[in-house]
Parts: C-alpha cells; sequence; structure tokens
C-alpha cells in the first residue's frame, strides 16, 4: 500500500494545469494541447499498471 | 492501523481530487481510480486469509471442491464488477456501468450452472 503513486498523479495533474495555463496565455495553443495529452497518457499509463496487478491479483486470489 | 492508513489515504486523495478537479478533471477521476485499486489490492490480500480458513473447514468436511471452487470464483468476479462499475460511476458514467454489471451478473450466471444443474438434478431425483 503506497501513497506515492496518488501524490505522483496529482504533481502529474498540477503540472500539467500550469503549463497549460502558461502556454494559452502565451499563445500557443497547440502545445498546450499536446502538454495535456502528454500528461494524460503518463497518468494512463501508471493507472493501467496499477489496475492489471489488481485484476491479477484478484484473478490469482479466487483461482479463475 | 491498516484502517486509519487507508482512512488518511482517503481524506488525502479526496483532497487532492478536489484541487485538481477545478482544472483538470480527468486527473481527478484517475486519481479516484488509483485510490481505488490500491485498496482493493491491499483487501485481496486480507480476504486471501478468510479464504484459506473457509478452504481448510472444506478440506475437513466432504465437500465436492467443484462448488466451492465456483462460489469463491463468483466472489472475485462480483469483485471485480463492482470496482469497474463503481469506476465507471464516478466519471459520471451510468449508462456503461449498467452494462458493467449487467456483463457481470450474466457471466456470474453462467459460472453458477454446474449448482443448479446438480441442484435440479437432486430435485429431479427426489421426483
Amino acid at each position: 500500500m503506497n501513497i506515492d503513486l496518488i501524490f505522483r498523479i496529482a504533481a502529474i495533474g498540477i503540472l500539467v494545469a500550469v503549463l497549460n495555463s502558461l502556454l494559452t496565455k502565451s499563445g500557443r495553443d497547440e502545445q498546450a494541447m499536446m502538454t495535456t495529452l502528454a500528461g494524460l497518457v503518463v497518468v494512463l499509463l501508471m493507472v493501467v499498471k496499477e489496475i492489471a496487478k489488481l485484476f491479477d491479483t484478484v484473478k490469482t486470489l479466487f483461482n479463475f | 492501523m491498516d484502517l486509519i492508513r487507508i482512512g488518511i489515504m482517503g481524506i488525502l486523495a479526496s483532497i487532492l481530487i478536489v484541487i485538481i478537479k477545478a482544472h483538470r478533471p480527468e486527473m481527478g477521476i484517475q486519481i479516484s481510480l488509483v485510490f481505488g485499486a490500491i485498496v482493493m489490492i491491499f483487501l485481496a490480500g486480507k480476504i486471501k486469509g478468510i479464504l484459506d480458513l473457509i478452504n481448510l473447514y472444506i478440506s475437513k468436511v466432504n465437500i465436492n471442491g467443484v462448488y466451492i471452487t465456483s462460489l469463491i470464483k463468483i466472489i472475485g468476479m462480483a469483485y471485480i464488477t463492482e470496482f469497474a462499475a463503481e469506476s465507471c460511476r464516478d466519471a459520471d458514467q451510468n449508462a456503461i456501468a449498467v452494462k458493467v454489471e449487467l456483463a457481470g451478473k450474466i457471466l456470474i450466471m453462467i459460472t453458477a450452472v454446474p449448482i443448479v444443474t446438480s441442484v435440479m438434478s437432486v430435485i429431479l431425483d427426489m421426483l
């Protein structure tokens, strides 16, 4: 049970929000969207890994 | 101690979600997903102890193992279905959650077929 994954995702979210607002303010809307997308993909990879771990645990536990 | 830990983690995750949701709504959903996964993995370790206890007593009493394995399998399927459906509901996707639950129910019914057929055969023998 480790909470640092939650903190990591929150940090990525805040970073992406800040970068997004900075890039939008300086008129680079496409790059802002790219940052958003990149952050989303990175976080999604972490989340998918965790959920796969959960499903594997359940699979072995309840011997599917 | 574990309960206190989970409670603190839940409060922290909620605070982080509230902070982030204003700017990036999709990240809030990810945090709640990861929190759910972490807690469920932790609980799965605890459930193992209960299942071991059940299996110990089942091996002492002579019950056909097929019924118990399918029963445990059904519990696992319910566990996964519940997690997936609640995650969908968190993201305000009620329709998808209902479909996941429907799939879970039907697959559980299919898994329960051997039990039902044995009950039916017992009833037919009595008639």
